[in-house]
C-alpha cells in the first residue's frame, strides 16, 4: 500500500480508518506545548536564642510556582481523514495558567540538657497553601485551507473553561527525641489541617505520628549495624476542588435558548479527607563491615473515610456519585539487598536486589459494589469493580454463558502484580565494566482492549488459525477471558558496557583525569506470555486502580545510547 | 532558593510574632464556592423565572439529546439501518450478532433519559419556590414538565419491555434504588403522570409558558396546545400498554383520548407535531443522522426494498423513495464480520438534497396518530374503521393502491396486523425504531431477517449493569425475576 508522496502528494490508502495516510498525518497536522515555568522561594531563619543547652530557631519560608501551558492542535482539512468530515479541518487553542503559593512559620527548639548523646527537638509552626488553576479552550472546524486560528472555521465550538482554587492552613507540633550516642531515635507529632475542599471548611482534621528506631552497632559482628524501627502515622487526603458541589451543566443549547441540566456527578456537600493510618516496622542490617545491607520492611496501611467516586444507578440520574465511607487494607514488604559478592584489586562484583509484594482488600464498603470511572469497557472485556472482600483493583468479566443465555460473571484476578523483584549485577574488570538490570514481575492482570480491537474486527495476525477463531470467536459471544491478560514478565530493563580511560589517555584526549566511555542498551529483552507490546502500559496514566488498561499504545521504545563522561 | 540568616534583632521577631497571630486571618475565605457552573441547589433554594426557564430549556434539550442514538441502535436491532463506521465493535455486533450487553450498547439508552427525568424532577421541586411565578404560570411549568418526564419514561419502557422499570426514582442518589416495577405499571405511572400534566395545563388558563420554546414546538407551545401533544403521548401509551398485557380496555383509552390530540385526515398535515431541533450552532447538537451520500457512518439497509410493496404504476412505495437513495461512497475498508454492503442511504434528514444537520427529528406526528387509532381499532375490533386508516396511509403516505374491503375482510387477523405494521414501519422509518419495537410487541421477531451469518436479533435491551449492581444483582439483571 503505497504511503509515500509522489510530487509532494500523498496517496490516498484504501484500507486504513476512514481512509488516513499515517505519512501524511504525521507530517501535515501538529500538536505543539509551550510550557513557561517559574519556581522560586525564600527562607528566613532567626536565630532567636542560642544558649549552652538551648538553640531556638524561628523559620519562615515562601515559595511559589507559576506556569503557564500553551497547546495547539491543528488537523488541516486536507488531510483524507479530515475530508471525509462534514466540516474538514480542526484547529484548537488551549490555555492553562497555575499558580500555587505557600508560606510556613515554624519554631524550632533544641534542648541538650547533658552533653551530645541526648537531645530534644521540638518544633510547631503554621502552614498555608493557595493553589489556583485557570484553564479555557477553543475549538474551530471547518477550517480554511492553510489557516489554523481558531477564528478561520465553519463552526467555532466546544468552548471550554475551568478555574479552581483551594487553599490549606495547617498547625503541628512535634517532639524529637535523640538519646544513647544516637542510638534512639524517637519522635512523636500532632498536625491539624483545615481546608476549603472539606464540606465544612472551619474543621481541623487532626493527624499523629509516632515513631522509634534503635541501632544496635557490631551486633553483627565488627563494624556491623543492626537497627530495628517501627513508626505508625495518620494522613489525611483530600478530596478534590469541587467534590462538593452538584454543579448544573450550563451552555447547553436548544433551538438559540441557553438551558442548565443537572450535571452527571452527585457531589458530597460534607465531604471529608479520608484517612489514611500506616504501620510500619521492619530492620536495616549491614554486616560483614557493610559489605552486605538488608533492608526490610513490613507494613500495613488502613484507609478509613474512603472518597469514593461511586457509579450509582444510572436511574438516579447521575453517573457519579461522590461519597465518603469504606475502608481500604493495603498490606505487604518491601526488601532492598546489597552485596559485594567480589572485592579483588582487577575485580569486583556487585549485586543489588529489590523485592516488593502488596496486597489489597477491601474491608468495608458503604453499599453494593460498584464500578470505579475509566473502569473499562464492559463485562465482555473485563472490567474493574470495587467490591467489599475483594482487591481493590479486581477485575471481573464475563468468563461463560448459562444455559440461559446469560453470562456467568466472575471474579478473574488483581491489576496488582505478586511480586516484583529487581536484580542488578555490577562487575568490573580492570578498566572495564559492565552493569545489568532485570526485572521480574509475577503476576498482575491488564485488559488488553488492543487484543479486542484486532479479535472483533478480524484483523489478528492469526485470525484465521485455530487459536485466532476461537478468541474472535469470544469477542462475538462476550467473553473476556482471552482479554483479561497475565502481565507476568521478565525484563532486561538496562545494560552497560564501558571502560574507564587511563589517566594518560584521559589526559591526552581529553585533557581530563577521569573519563569514561559507555554504551547503555534500554528495553533489550522482554520474556512473557502477554500479547501486545508492553505488558505495563496503562492507557489513563497512572492510576490508583484503573490501571493496566492497554488501549492502542505506543510501543516502548529500545534505546542505545553512546556516553562520554569526562570529569575535570 | 535564597537563604538569609539574620542576627536577633528585636524587630524582626516581633515581626515574625505578628505574622504568626495575623497569619490565620490572612489566608483570607475559605468558603470558596465553584464559580465555573451554576449548581443545583442554588436552582432548588434560590428559584427565579430566568433560572427556571434555563432549567426548562435544558429539558427541552435533554429529551432531544438521546433520540439519534435511540433511531440508530433500535433501527439496527429491526434491520432498519446500521452503523458501519467500524471504531465501535458493540455498535454493528450487539445489535446483528448478539448477545446485548449490559454496560454497552444494549445497556444505552436508558442513563440519558434519566439524567433528564433528574433535571425534570428538580425543576418541578423548584418552581413552587420561585417569588416571581403566577399560580397559571407555575400549573403550566408543572404541566409541562410531566409530560416531558412522560416522554422520557416512555422511551425507557419501549426498549426494556417486560423488564419493567424504577418509576419512583425522584430521592436522593444516596439513598436505596428504587423498586422495578412491571412493564404495565410503567405505562400506568406514563398515562398518570400525562393526566396530571393535563390537569395543570387546564389550570394554567390563558397563561403562557414562563420560559421559551424551541421552534419545533411552534404550535404546540401554549398549555392548551401542549395539551394536544400531552394526549397524543396519552394514546401512544395505551397502545403500547394495550400489547403489553392490557388489551381491549387499554385499545379503548386510546381511541378515547386520540380526538383530544392533532389528529387529522388532511394529507398535507401527515407531518404535523412537535419535534426535537438540531443545530450547528455553538453549544448546539447537530442532527448526526444527517451523514452525507459519501459519509461513511450511517447506512439503510436494503431489506427496506425488499419488503416494500409496489405502486400501481410498478414503482417502489412512495416512501421508499422519498427516504432512501443509492449511497454514492460505499465504504472503502470493510468489517469482516458484516458482510453488509453499505449501498443505501437515508435522505430523511436531507434539506434540498444536502445532508441537513439542523434537521429536526419529529416526535410525534399526525401520520403515526392515524396509524395508532388504526391499531386500537383493529384491536378494538372495529376492522372497517382500521382499513380507513390504513388507506389513508398507502394511498397519502406511499402511494400504493387502496385494499379494498373484500380483500381486508377475507385476510387473516395475522395479515391485517401484519399489513398494519407494514405501514407503521414504512410511515415511521428511521425516525423511532418502530419495526424492531412492533415486532417485539407482537410477539413477530422472527420476521426480522438476522442479515448476517450467525446473526441474533434481540429481544429487549437489557438492564444496565449499575442497576444490578445497585441492588446486588447478578449481571443481566432481571429486577422483575422475567
Amino acid at each position: 500500500m503505497p504511503l509515500v508522496p509522489v510530487n509532494g502528494v500523498y496517496p490516498q490508502p484504501a484500507f486504513t480508518y476512514q481512509n488516513a495516510n499515517p505519512l501524511q498525518t504525521i507530517a501535515l497536522a501538529s500538536n505543539a506545548e509551550t510550557v513557561n515555568r517559574f519556581t522560586g522561594g525564600a527562607t528566613l531563619t532567626y536565630q532567636a536564642l542560642q544558649g549552652e543547652k538551648n538553640d531556638l530557631k524561628l523559620v519562615g519560608a515562601a515559595g511559589a510556582d507559576l506556569f503557564n501551558q500553551k497547546n495547539m492542535v491543528y488537523a488541516p482539512p486536507d488531510l483524507y481523514f479530515e475530508a471525509t468530515q462534514q466540516y474538514p479541518g480542526v484547529s484548537t487553542l488551549g490555555n492553562a495558567d497555575s499558580r500555587y503559593v505557600n508560606w510556613n512559620l515554624n519554631a524550632i527548639d533544641v534542648f541538650t540538657p547533658s552533653g551530645p548523646s541526648m537531645s530534644f527537638t521540638t518544633s510547631a509552626g503554621l502552614q498555608y497553601e493557595d493553589r489556583q488553576l485557570a484553564q479555557a479552550r477553543g475549538t474551530a472546524i471547518g477550517l480554511l485551507e492553510g489557516q489554523s486560528n481558531i477564528d478561520q472555521g465553519a463552526i467555532f465550538g466546544q468552548p471550554f473553561e475551568l478555574n479552581t482554587r483551594e487553599k490549606t492552613f495547617a498547625m503541628y507540633g512535634q517532639e524529637q527525641l535523640k538519646a544513647f550516642d544516637e542510638r534512639l531515635l524517637a519522635e512523636v507529632g500532632l498536625r491539624a489541617e483545615r481546608s476549603s475542599v472539606f464540606g465544612n471548611t472551619n474543621q481541623y482534621f487532626i493527624y499523629p505520628k509516632l515513631s522509634a528506631a534503635y541501632r544496635f552497632p557490631n551486633l553483627l559482628g565488627d563494624g556491623s549495624d543492626f537497627k530495628v524501627r517501627g513508626a505508625y502515622g495518620e494522613t489525611g487526603n483530600q478530596p478534590l476542588f469541587g467534590q462538593k458541589f452538584t454543579t448544573l451543566v450550563g451552555g447547553v443549547n436548544i433551538g438559540g435558548n441557553v438551558g442548565t441540566q443537572v450535571g452527571s456527578v452527585a457531589g458530597a456537600p460534607n465531604i471529608e479527607p479520608e484517612r489514611v493510618k500506616e504501620f510500619e516496622t521492619g530492620f536495616d542490617a549491614s554486616p560483614f563491615h557493610g559489605r552486605a545491607t538488608l533492608d526490610f520492611t513490613w507494613y500495613v496501611r488502613h484507609t478509613t473515610n474512603l472518597l469514593l467516586a461511586r457509579t450509582p444507578p444510572s436511574s438516579s440520574g447521575y453517573g457519579e456519585l461522590i461519597t465518603n465511607g469504606g475502608e481500604l487494607r493495603n498490606s505487604g514488604i518491601e526488601m532492598t539487598l546489597g552485596v559485594a559478592a567480589v572485592q579483588q584489586r582487577d575485580f569486583s562484583w556487585t549485586i543489588h536486589s529489590t523485592f516488593a509484594r502488596t496486597r489489597s482488600l477491601v474491608q468495608q464498603l458503604p453499599g453494593t459494589g460498584f464500578s470505579p470511572p475509566t473502569a473499562g469497557f464492559g463485562l465482555a472485556f473485563g472490567e474493574f469493580f470495587v467490591q467489599q472482600g475483594r482487591p481493590i483493583d479486581q477485575i471481573i468479566g464475563q468468563t461463560s454463558i448459562n444455559p440461559d443465555g446469560s453470562f456467568n460473571v466472575t471474579y478473574m484476578g488483581h491489576a496488582s502484580p505478586n511480586f516484583d523483584w529487581t536484580i542488578g549485577n555490577d562487575f568490573t574488570y580492570k578498566r572495564f565494566f559492565l552493569t545489568s538490570l532485570w526485572d521480574w514481575q509475577s503476576g498482575g492482570l491488564a485488559q488488553n482492549q488492543t487484543l479486542t480491537l484486532y479479535d472483533c474486527n478480524l484483523l489478528a495476525p492469526d485470525n484465521g488459525t485455530p487459536a485466532g477463531l476461537a478468541r474472535a470467536n469470544n469477542c462475538f459471544d462476550g467473553i473476556a477471558t482471552p482479554y483479561v491478560q497475565s502481565t507476568s514478565f521478565l525484563k532486561l530493563r538496562e545494560v552497560s558496557v564501558g571502560y574507564t580511560l587511563s589517566d594518560k589517555l584521559a589526559r591526552m584526549f581529553f585533557g581530563s583525569s577521569q573519563v569514561r566511555v559507555e554504551v547503555t542498551g534500554r528495553n533489550l529483552l522482554i520474556f512473557t506470555n502477554y500479547w501486545g507490546y508492553d505488558p505495563e502500559s496503562s492507557n489513563y496514566g497512572q492510576q490508583a486502580v484503573t490501571r493496566n488498561v492497554d488501549l492502542g499504545p505506543y510501543p516502548p521504545s529500545r534505546t542505545f545510547m553512546f556516553t562520554i563522561t569526562a570529569g575535570f | 532558593m535564597t537563604r538569609i540568616v539574620h542576627r536577633a534583632t528585636p524587630a524582626l521577631v516581633v515581626a515574625l510574632a505578628l505574622g504568626a497571630a495575623i497569619s490565620v486571618g490572612a489566608c483570607g475565605g475559605f468558603d470558596i464556592t465553584n464559580t465555573n457552573q451554576p449548581t443545583q441547589t442554588d436552582l432548588e433554594s434560590h428559584p427565579t423565572r430566568s433560572k427556571l426557564a434555563a432549567a426548562a430549556t435544558g429539558i427541552f434539550a435533554g429529551a432531544r439529546g438521546d433520540i439519534t442514538g435511540f433511531i440508530w441502535q433500535v433501527g439496527s436491532m429491526g434491520r432498519e439501518g446500521i452503523n458501519l463506521s467500524g471504531n465501535n465493535q458493540p455498535d454493528y455486533q450487539e445489535p446483528y450478532f448478539g448477545p446485548l450487553s449490559s454496560t454497552q450498547f444494549g445497556g444505552s439508552e436508558w442513563a440519558g433519559r434519566f439524567a433528564n427525568i433528574r433535571s425534570i424532577n428538580v425543576y418541578l421541586d423548584a418552581a413552587p419556590k420561585a417569588p416571581d411565578l403566577t399560580a397559571e404560570e407555575l400549573a403550566a411549568s408543572r404541566g409541562f414538565g410531566k409530560t416531558m418526564e412522560a416522554l422520557a419514561f416512555m422511551y425507557v419502557i419501549e426498549t426494556r419491555a417486560n423488564l419493567g422499570a424504577p418509576v419512583d426514582v425522584d430521592r436522593p442518589p444516596t439513598a436505596p434504588p428504587p423498586p422495578f416495577v412491571s412493564e404495565d405499571s410503567v405505562y400506568g405511572f406514563i398515562v398518570g403522570l400525562l393526566d396530571d400534566a393535563q390537569t395543570s395545563l387546564q389550570a394554567a388558563g390563558g397563561a403562557s409558558f414562563p420560559f421559551p420554546t424551541p421552534p419545533g414546538f411552534s404550535g404546540f407551545d401554549q398549555p392548551s396546545t401542549l395539551l394536544l401533544f400531552n394526549r397524543a403521548l396519552r394514546a401512544k401509551a395505551e397502545v403500547l400498554r394495550a400489547t403489553a398485557g392490557c388489551g381491549q380496555p387499554c385499545f379503548a383509552a386510546a381511541l378515547a383520548t386520540l380526538p383530544s390530540t392533532f389528529i387529522s385526515m388532511d394529507a398535507s398535515a401527515l407531518a404535523t407535531g412537535p419535534q426535537f431541533d438540531f443545530s450547528t450552532a455553538s453549544g448546539d447538537l447537530s442532527n448526526a443522522l444527517a451523514d452525507p451520500l459519501d459519509g461513511t457512518t450511517f447506512f439503510a439497509d436494503t431489506f427496506v426494498i425488499v419488503h416494500a410493496q409496489h405502486q400501481a404504476g410498478g414503482a417502489l412505495d412512495a416512501r421508499v423513495l422519498a427516504k432512501t437513495t443509492r449511497a454514492t461512497r460505499v465504504p472503502t475498508w470493510s468489517i469482516p464480520a458484516v458482510p453488509l454492503p453499505g449501498a443505501l442511504k437515508y435522505t430523511i434528514y436531507f434539506s434540498g438534497g444536502q445532508p441537513d444537520p439542523n434537521a429536526p427529528v419529529p416526535i410525534i406526528r399526525d401520520e403515526e396518530l392515524i396509524l395508532l387509532r388504526a391499531e386500537a381499532e383493529l384491536g378494538a375490533g372495529n376492522q372497517g374503521g382500521a382499513l380507513t386508516d390504513i388507506n389513508f396511509i398507502r394511498t397519502n403516505s406511499g402511494r400504493l393502491p387502496a385494499i379494498s374491503s373484500g380483500t381486508w375482510n377475507g385476510m387473516s387477523v395475522a395479515d391485517r396486523i401484519g399489513e398494519l405494521l407494514y405501514e407503521r414501519w414504512y410511515s415511521l422509518m428511521w425516525e423511532q425504531g418502530t419495526r424492531w419495537i412492533d415486532a417485539r410487541r407482537y410477539n413477530l421477531l422472527n420476521t426480522i431477517e438476522l442479515g448476517v451469518p450467525g446473526g441474533q436479533v434481540p429481544s429487549r435491551m437489557p438492564v444496565p449493569q449499575d442497576e444490578c449492581s445497585a441492588r446486588n444483582l447478578p449481571t443481566n439483571c432481571s429486577p422483575l425475576g422475567t
